[in-house]
């Protein structure tokens, strides 16, 4: 007999959730109709820690399931499950025994599914086999890797529509030569031909490799291959090939991906032509390359301002086609500096008009996300200058400091119009306080890490992420010498900027449906950059100081660079990392959909994986907070 | 209740077809001593023209079947009664039992013996079951004179007021308090599809889980204990 209304309904509710939203009804169906309805009172158990696998998954439907590891004397929350959430999964996919305990904190309703069931499934669906692969139910560790990220669906970026035309045809013809040549003869015809790489082809028109400069340059001029050796001892055989005819974006995305600057192109399987990077930029002018150079000729402000905005396309295409986001924020980086420079350069040209070229030297720095590199989206401006300290009289001393600070505002407005907002808290190179000697900036750092009160913790959260943007790189490696020996001698700061680092609620308190912000204008939204990001970043920067480390501003480079320094806490490290790169991605994708910084995220808006990913997030956060408690035995520090 | 039912089991089961007999010894070895978590419960619910047993007639008949305070969702038995034009009854819309559906049933016979046999162990589960008893009582009877439901049968209508009001009597409660609807909405528990035999019979069931473990803390164990 049918089970029609039951089975549909918790269909219905199922396909609500992934990875159930890629199923089609009739799966869901089938999958319903051998469900098994659990019910639980708060307290009971869905399975046991070393309990053998039941043979099911397990959907929460109503109320909320606690998995709980239990380690020696411990026993650790590994995540929380409420509705819609799956678990049960490792051991599925293992055979092995419940590695954690399912325990029911509230009166729970949850549905169990058959294993068999899913088996076909994970066969012929490459979104539930990703799922799972994924890590992204509830209990599954080691998620968020870029191979998974990358393939989550967000939908095409209407406005570089010109990026999906196609490919017609390639630039001139496929230069090619026999494999059977020796390396001497190819080196002479593309030396001849001026170019880099050459594609060998057998007689019958088949690929067989290609050989560029690299080739030549590690495996000749080292003496490996003699030249008149064959070229086939030297070329490589798995070329990256694509068809004629895809759209721009996917010849870009591959050689994003693969990082290679040659597409070799073909039809029917026989190489037609060589496709470069820059064959790519001058189909499509929106190429990064093309800007930065754009942005660094700009005439006038104006144009840097069109083309800062044009920059913001390409980011957010960058952004939703999963390209990896050290790449994308380093582009983004990259078109900031230029603009920045560009942005100094003309401000400096007016200044110099009336006052001269400046005395002494100056460096402009970038504070807070700009200065870490992880500006994908346009926000406040934080920076300073840092000026030669001035030998003279007070009079001279004001003069200078005058003309920088001249040059500062200016700069400080142009940037503003080009889309940087104002730093309300004032912390701006035009700001007399903000524009100072080397001197001065030594004095700063020194009060700041011998007088750790609240305020000057709060500006080391900023000035400490210092990067130099335009001018004298000795002055800042003068001012890393002094904070490095500052912060050895002082080291109870640390103790301070640790505690600082702790003062965000406790991310565990977010599982359940994420602590939303209670009043104001922002009701009902998450604060991802206070909540989530900060507390990264302020960890990052603590342990960095910790192993003197001043050079690597960036939180996703701090940590790596941690996890090598420390390498029994890889995972950990890597793990925040990952997780970090993923919410740069969610807030800068939230800010070009609201034309905001992006940092408050509507849950409701929010798609359940990308709720689950970032609930994901916040373990790294609890266990480095708790790492953090420990090593600066913070429960005794006040 | 020993005694009466091998005394009244006897007298027919001679006339009676082997499906129906074999029902018959299965109900007389029921233990009340099995404690709940073993039990398999079977939670059903009747669809019929009036709510008068005297004169309604069953149109369709809905059972889920519950263990260890799990509902198999597989197990669910729905089925139509197919009656023939002479005898269908005229308020048949008001159930969104249409013709169709009614001449896909199954024959009076069938139902019997399927139902006979999915009961078969069971506790027998309904909300105000007396009502549904009566009314497959009546085609039993009709179809097998002296046939019977031999089941324990538990009321979650009466489950419910024992939970919540333990020490005063049945009657002094609002019944509005019980309807199905009225615990439902109580419990939390999501409405399924009302007044559809399946839906009512899921609900009743989801409602039954709930109620199972809390009645076990208060010492409720065996199945004999929830029996009056």
């Amino acid at each position: 007999m049918a089970a029609n209304t039951i089975a549909s309904r918790i269909a219905d509710f199922l396909k609500k959730y992934p990875p159930f939203t890629s199923l089609s009804k009739e799966e869901l169906y089938r999958i319903s109709s051998e469900a098994v309805v659990c019910h639980f009172e708060s307290g009971d158990y869905v399975f046991r820690q070393g309990e053998a696998g039941s043979g099911n998954l397990f959907v929460v439907k109503e109320g909320v399931i606690h998995l709980e590891r239990q380690e020696d004397d411990a026993l650790v929350l590994v995540d929380i499950c409420d509705e819609g959430d799956l678990f049960g999964v490792r051991a599925m996919l293992s055979g092995n025994p419940y590695v954690f305990r399912a325990r029911s904190a509230e009166e729970s309703l949850v549905y169990a599914l058959p294993v068999a069931l899913f088996k076909p499934l994970i066969e012929n669906h490459s979104q539930i086999a990703m799922f799972f692969a994924a890590g992204l139910a509830g209990g599954q560790a080691g998620l968020l890797d870029t191979h998974t990220t990358k393939r989550f669906p967000y939908q095409d970026s209407g406005s570089l529509l010109n990026w999906n035309r196609p490919l017609e045809k390639t630039h001139g013809e496929l230069v090619w030569m026999s494999p059977d040549k020796t390396i001497k003869e190819v080196a002479t015809a593309m030396t001849d031909k001026k170019i880099g790489s050459m594609v060998l082809c057998h007689v019958n028109g088949e690929l067989a490799g290609i050989v560029t400069d690299t080739d030549f340059r590690e495996k000749v001029s080292t003496g490996k291959a003699s030249i008149d050796a064959s070229v086939s001892d030297i070329m490589s055989t798995d070329v990256v090939t694509m068809p004629l005819g895809q759209p721009l974006s996917n010849y870009l995305l591959k050689m994003l991906r693969h990082k290679i600057r040659h597409i070799c192109i073909t039809t029917d399987g026989k190489p037609i032509g060589m496709l470069s990077e820059r064959d790519l930029m001058a189909a499509h002018q929106n190429h990064p390359v093309a800007l930065v150079y754009a942005i660094e000729e700009a005439p006038t402000l104006q144009k840097l301002i069109d083309l800062r905005n044009q920059a913001d396309d390409l980011i957010r295409f960058y952004l939703e086609q999963q390209v990896s986001i050290s790449l994308t924020a380093s582009l983004a980086t990259h078109i900031n500096d230029a603009l920045i420079r560009r942005v100094i350069d003309i401000a400096l040209q007016e200044v110099q008009k009336t006052s001269g070229t400046p005395s002494v030297d100056f460096a402009w720095i970038s504070l807070g996300s700009e200065g870490r590199s992880e500006q994908l989206i346009r926000t406040d401006q934080d920076n300073a200058i840092i000026y030669e300290d001035v030998n003279g009289s007070t009079e001279d001393k004001e003069k200078v400091k005058q003309y920088f600070l001249q040059l500062g505002s200016k700069a400080n407005d142009m940037l503003a119009e080009a889309g940087f907002e104002y730093c309300p808290a004032d912390m701006m190179a035009g700001n007399p306080q903000w524009c100072q000697p080397l001197s001065e900036w030594k004095q700063y750092f020194s009060g700041w890490i011998r007088q750790p009160q609240e305020k000057a913790l709060m500006l080391s959260t900023i000035f400490f992420d210092y990067r130099r943007v335009y001018g004298s790189e000795a002055l800042l490696v003068q001012l890393k010498d002094h904070v490095k020996k500052e912060v050895l001698e002082e080291s109870i700061f640390l103790n301070f900027l640790a505690k600082n680092a702790l003062k965000n609620p406790p991310p565990l308190s977010f599982f359940k449906n994420l602590v939303v912000e209670r009043s104001g204008e922002h009701q009902d939204e998450f604060d991802i950059k206070a909540r989530a990001m900060m507390p990264f970043v302020d960890i990052a920067r603590v342990l960095s100081l910790d192993i003197g480390q001043l050079d690597e501003m960036n939180t996703v480079a701090r940590y790596h660079l941690l996890a090598r320094e420390e390498p029994k806490r890889k995972e950990l490290y890597h793990a925040a990392a990952d997780s970090y790169e993923y919410l740069m991605r969610i807030r800068a994708l939230n800010g070009f959909t609201h034309h905001d910084s992006g940092r408050f995220i509507s849950i409701e808006n929010l798609g359940k994986l990308d709720r689950q990913i970032l609930r994901n997030t916040f373990e790294p956060i609890y266990q480095l907070q708790q790492m953090l408690e420990l090593r600066y035995q913070l429960s005794y520090f006040n | 209740m020993g005694l009466l039912s091998k005394i009244f089991g006897k007298t027919p089961s001679g006339d009676l077809p082997p499906f129906a007999r074999s029902y018959m010894e299965a109900c007389r070895d029921i233990d009340q001593k099995v404690p709940i978590e073993k039990a398999r419960f079977v939670v059903f619910d009747t669809e019929t023209t009036s709510l008068e047993v005297k004169e309604a007639r069953l149109l369709s008949i809905s059972a889920v079947s519950c263990t260890h305070n799990q509902i198999e969702v597989s197990s669910a038995l729905d089925c139509y009664v197919a009656w023939g034009d002479d005898v269908r009854p005229e308020n048949i819309a008001i159930h969104g039992i249409t013709k169709r559906q009614s001449d896909t049933g199954l024959q009076p016979e069938e139902v019997i013996e399927v139902f006979l046999d999915y009961i078969k162990d069971a506790v027998l589960v309904a909300h105000h079951i007396d009502f549904d008893i009566s009314m497959v009582n009546n085609v039993l009877n009709k179809y097998y004179p002296g046939l019977k439901i031999k089941n324990l049968l538990l009321d979650t209508a009466q489950l419910a007021i024992r939970l919540e009001q333990p020490r005063m009597s049945s009657t002094a409660t609002n019944p509005k308090d019980y309807t199905l609807d009225a615990l439902m909405g109580r419990y939390g528990i999501d409405p399924l599809e009302r007044h559809t035999a399946l839906g009512d019979a899921y609900s009743t069931a989801e409602l039954l889980i709930r109620l199972l473990p809390k009645l076990r803390r208060r010492g409720l164990k065996r199945v004999g204990d929830f029996i009056r």
